[in-house]
C-alpha cells in the first residue's frame, strides 16, 4: 500500500509548480537578510524569468550563497517575499513547501554528498524518498544521469570520499537532477573543475535547460559561463541586485566593480570586449 | 479496423503485420514513471517480435520518460526488433543524450556467496583487531615520546588550549559526576545497611563505604563517566577536522597534529582525572554519610569519627594512584580513534563508538590488574 497519493490532481504543489506557466519562475521582493546586526541584503528585488539560465555574480561577502539559501527556504529572511513557481513560500503550508521541493534539484558548493552512501545510491535518495520505483528502474535512472553529468560507470558504486572534487561535484550534479525538476539552483558548479570538465558542463546545463525548459539560478565566478550558457547576469552589491540584463547591457553597466569586473585581464581571456 | 491489444493511459499497443503499434501519449514523466514502468512486460508480451514506438502522440517528456522509452525499446528488442518513430524535435534532444548513456548494470556493490560471509567477517575481523591493536600501541609509543619531549622543553607546551581542555574535561563534568558518585554512595549505604542488619552488624556499612568507594567505586565511576563524556568528544572532533582537512592543513602549516591536538588533552585529563575522582570520593562518602543519618540514625558527626578510626589513607591513595593511568587510556583511545577517522560521517560515529567501548573495557581490565597487584604487596 501505498501512502502517497498517486493520480496528478493529489499533488497540488507539484502541478501548480511544472505546469505553471507564467512569465517569471522566481520572483523576490524587498529581500532583507541579516546575520544579528550585520544586514547582507536589503529591499533586494529579483526576477527570474521561466526557462532562462540567470547568473548571478558578486564579489566574495556580498551574499550570493546566502540570496540562494533564502531563495531555497535554507534561511529565513528577516523581511520581504519570496515567489517560486507562482507561488508565495510564506504562504504554503509546510506540506505544500516539502512537496514543492521536488520541483527544485540543489547543487551546493562542495557537494553535500551523503558520504555514507555509494554515488547511485546518492542519485537514488531522492527518488526513494517521493517515489516508490522498482530498483531495477531507479538503477537505469541513476546510471543515465551519472552518465548525463559525465561521470563514468564504475563511479557509481564508488563512495563520495573515494571521488576527486570534480567528480563529487559531478555526482552531486546528477543527484540534484535526479527529480528532474523545473528549477536548478547551482552554487559555483565549475569551481574546482577542469576547464574541459567545466565547458563540458556549461553545456550539460544548457542543453537540459533548452530541452526541459528548465530554470537554472546560477551562483558563479566563471566568466566563461557567464558568456556561454547565461541569458541574463545579475550583479549582486551594495546588498541589492545592481542590475539584471544580458552580458552585452550589464558590461555597459557604470558601477566601478562592475566595470572592473567585466573589464579585468580575465574577462579579455574570456572574450568580453570593452565597448 | 485495427485491433487494439493494450491500452491505458500512457500506452496503447495496436496489433498488426508485420510489426505491433506501441503508440505512446500522455506525459511520460518522472510523475508517472511508476506507472509506466509496471506494464512495460505486459505490453511487451502482447506486443509480439517486432513492435514499432510511435512518439509523435507523446505529451510532456523529461529525462525519466527518456530512460523508460529506452527500457521499453530494450525490452521490445529483446522479443525482436524495435523501432522508434515519430519523435517531436523536442523530444530528440533528451532521446539523444539518453540514447548515449550506457545501458543498464548492475550496481550494487560485490558481496560474497551467503556461506562465505561468516568466515570472510571472522577473518577480517581478526585481522583489523590486531591490527589496529598494533597501531594503538605504537600511536601510544608516540605520544609518550612527544611526552617525553615537552618535558625537556616545556615552552612546546601549548597553554592555553590545555587550561581550555583542563576546564572542559574537568570543571563542566563536575556536576554529573558529583551527582553520580552522591547517588551511588547513598545507594550503598542503603543496600549495605539493609543485609547487615540481618547480622545487625549495621554499623560495618561505613567500613564497606569507605574501602569500596575510596578504593574502587569513586574513582572507576568517574572514569566511566569521563570515557563517556570526554573520549568521545575527543573522537568527534578530532575527526570532524579531519573530515575537513584541518589536520592536514596543521601539518603543512608545520604544526605536529600530537603536540596540538592529542598532548593538551592528554595532560588535561592527566590532570583532571584525579581531581575528579577526589572529589568523588568525597561526595560519595557525603551521600553515604547522608543516607547513614536518615536509615540509620548515625548524625553526620558520629559518622566522620567512626569513619576517622576504620578508614586507612592507604585506601584512599589505592584508589586515587589508578587516576592518571585511566586518564591516559581514555585520552588515548579518544584521540587515536579521532585520527583514524576517514572518508564519511559512519567512520565518524563508528570510530567515536570505539572510543567509548576501547576505553571503557582497558579502564575496567586495568583496574582488575590493580586490584591484583595492590593484594598481592598487601595493600
Amino acid at each position: 500500500m501505498r501512502f502517497l497519493p498517486s493520480s496528478s490532481q493529489a499533488w497540488g504543489s507539484r502541478v501548480t509548480a511544472s505546469n505553471y506557466k507564467g512569465e517569471f519562475a522566481i520572483r523576490v521582493r524587498g529581500l532583507k537578510t541579516a546575520f544579528g546586526p550585520h544586514v547582507v541584503h536589503e529591499n533586494l528585488d529579483l526576477d527570474v524569468k521561466r526557462g532562462e539560465i540567470l547568473g548571478v555574480v558578486g564579489g566574495s561577502g556580498t551574499g550570493k550563497s546566502v540570496l540562494l539559501r533564502a531563495i531555497i527556504g535554507l534561511l529565513t529572511p528577516v523581511a520581504g517575499e519570496i515567489e517560486i513557481g507562482g507561488r508565495n513560500k510564506s504562504e504554503m503550508t509546510d506540506e505544500e513547501d516539502r512537496l514543492s521541493r521536488r520541483d527544485w534539484g540543489v547543487l551546493f558548493q562542495d557537494g553535500a554528498l551523503f558520504t555514507s552512501l555509494t554515488v547511485a545510491q546518492n542519485v537514488q535518495v531522492p527518488l526513494r524518498e517521493h517515489f516508490h520505483m522498482s530498483q531495477d528502474l531507479m538503477d537505469d535512472l541513476a546510471l543515465s544521469k551519472l552518465t548525463m553529468a559525465g561521470l563514468p560507470i564504475d563511479a557509481a558504486v564508488k563512495y563520495p570520499s573515494d571521488l576527486s572534487g570534480g567528480m563529487r561535484k559531478r555526482a552531486a550534479l546528477a543527484r540534484s537532477l535526479a527529480l528532474d525538476p523545473s528549477i536548478l539552483f547551482l552554487d559555483e558548479p565549475t569551481a574546482g573543475l577542469d576547464p574541459i570538465g567545466a565547458s563540458a558542463f556549461d553545456e550539460l546545463v544548457q542543453e537540459l535547460s533548452r530541452s526541459l525548459g528548465l530554470t537554472v539560478f546560477l551562483v558563479t565566478h566563471d566568466l566563461d559561463t557567464l558568456v556561454r550558457v547565461c541569458d541574463r547576469v545579475a550583479v549582486l552589491g551594495d546588498r541589492k541586485i545592481l542590475i539584471n540584463a544580458p552580458l552585452a547591457e550589464v558590461r555597459k553597466f557604470d558601477h566601478p566593480w562592475v566595470q572592473e569586473y567585466f573589464g579585468g585581464p580575465r574577462a579579455r581571456a574570456a572574450g568580453i570586449e570593452k565597448s | 479496423m485495427p485491433d487494439t491489444v493494450f491500452d491505458n493511459e500512457y500506452v496503447t499497443v495496436t496489433a498488426g503485420t508485420p510489426s505491433a503499434m506501441v503508440a505512446l501519449k500522455g506525459d511520460w514523466t518522472i510523475e508517472s514513471a511508476e506507472d509506466i514502468d509496471a506494464v512495460m512486460l505486459k505490453v511487451a508480451k502482447v506486443c509480439g517480435s517486432s513492435a514499432v514506438l510511435d512518439c509523435s502522440t507523446l505529451g510532456h517528456l523529461d529525462t525519466t520518460g527518456a530512460v523508460l522509452i529506452r527500457r521499453y525499446a530494450a525490452v521490445l528488442e529483446e522479443r525482436g526488433a524495435a523501432l522508434l518513430t515519430g519523435v517531436k524535435a523536442d523530444h530528440k534532444m533528451l532521446l539523444e543524450v539518453i540514447s548515449s548513456c550506457p545501458p543498464p548494470a548492475p550496481i550494487a556493490p560485490e558481496g560474497v556467496a551467503w556461506y562465505l560471509a561468516p568466515l570472510l567477517q571472522v577473518g577480517t575481523g581478526t585481522v583489523l583487531g590486531l591490527r589496529s591493536s598494533g597501531r594503538l600501541l605504537s600511536f601510544l609509543g608516540l605520544v609518550l615520546i612527544r611526552l617525553f619531549g615537552s618535558f625537556l622543553d616545556p615552552s612546546r607546551i601549548r597553554l592555553v588550549p590545555l587550561v581550555h581542555q583542563m576546564e572542559i574535561v574537568g570543571m563542566r563534568s563536575m556536576g554529573i559526576v558529583g551527582l553520580i558518585a552522591f547517588l551511588i554512595g547513598a545507594v550503598t549505604v542503603n543496600q549495605g545497611a539493609i543485609q547487615l542488619a540481618k547480622f545487625g552488624a549495621d554499623i560495618f556499612v561505613i567500613d564497606m563505604l569507605g574501602i569500596g568507594h575510596l578504593r574502587e567505586l569513586g574513582i572507576l565511576l568517574t572514569a566511566i563517566i569521563v570515557a563517556g563524556r570526554s573520549g568521545s568528544a575527543f573522537t568527534a572532533e578530532i575527526g570532524s577536522m579531519v573530515l575537513h582537512e584541518e589536520v592536514d592543513a596543521m601539518k603543512t602549516l608545520g604544526m605536529d597534529p600530537i603536540d596540538v591536538l592529542v598532548l593538551p588533552r592528554l595532560l588535561a585529563l592527566v590532570i583532571c582525572l584525579p581531581l575528579l575522582g577526589f572529589y568523588a570520593d568525597i561526595v560519595g562518602i557525603a551521600g553515604g554519610a547522608m543516607m547513614a543519618w536518615i536509615q540509620l540514625d548515625i548524625t553526620p558527626a558520629n559518622f566522620l569519627v567512626y569513619f576517622r578510626e576504620v578508614i586507612t589513607i592507604e585506601h584512599y591513595w589505592v584508589g586515587i594512584i589508578k587516576a592518571p593511568f585511566f586518564a591516559a587510556i581514555i585520552a588515548t583511545a579518544g584521540c587515536y580513534n579521532g585520527l583514524r577517522v576517514e572518508g564519511s560521517a559512519d567512520s565518524l560515529g563508528g570510530r567515536t563508538t570505539r572510543a567509548v567501548v576501547q576505553s571503557i573495557f582497558m579502564v575496567i581490565a586495568l583496574d582488575a590488574l590493580f586490584a591484583i597487584f595492590f593484594t598481592s604487596v598487601g595493600l
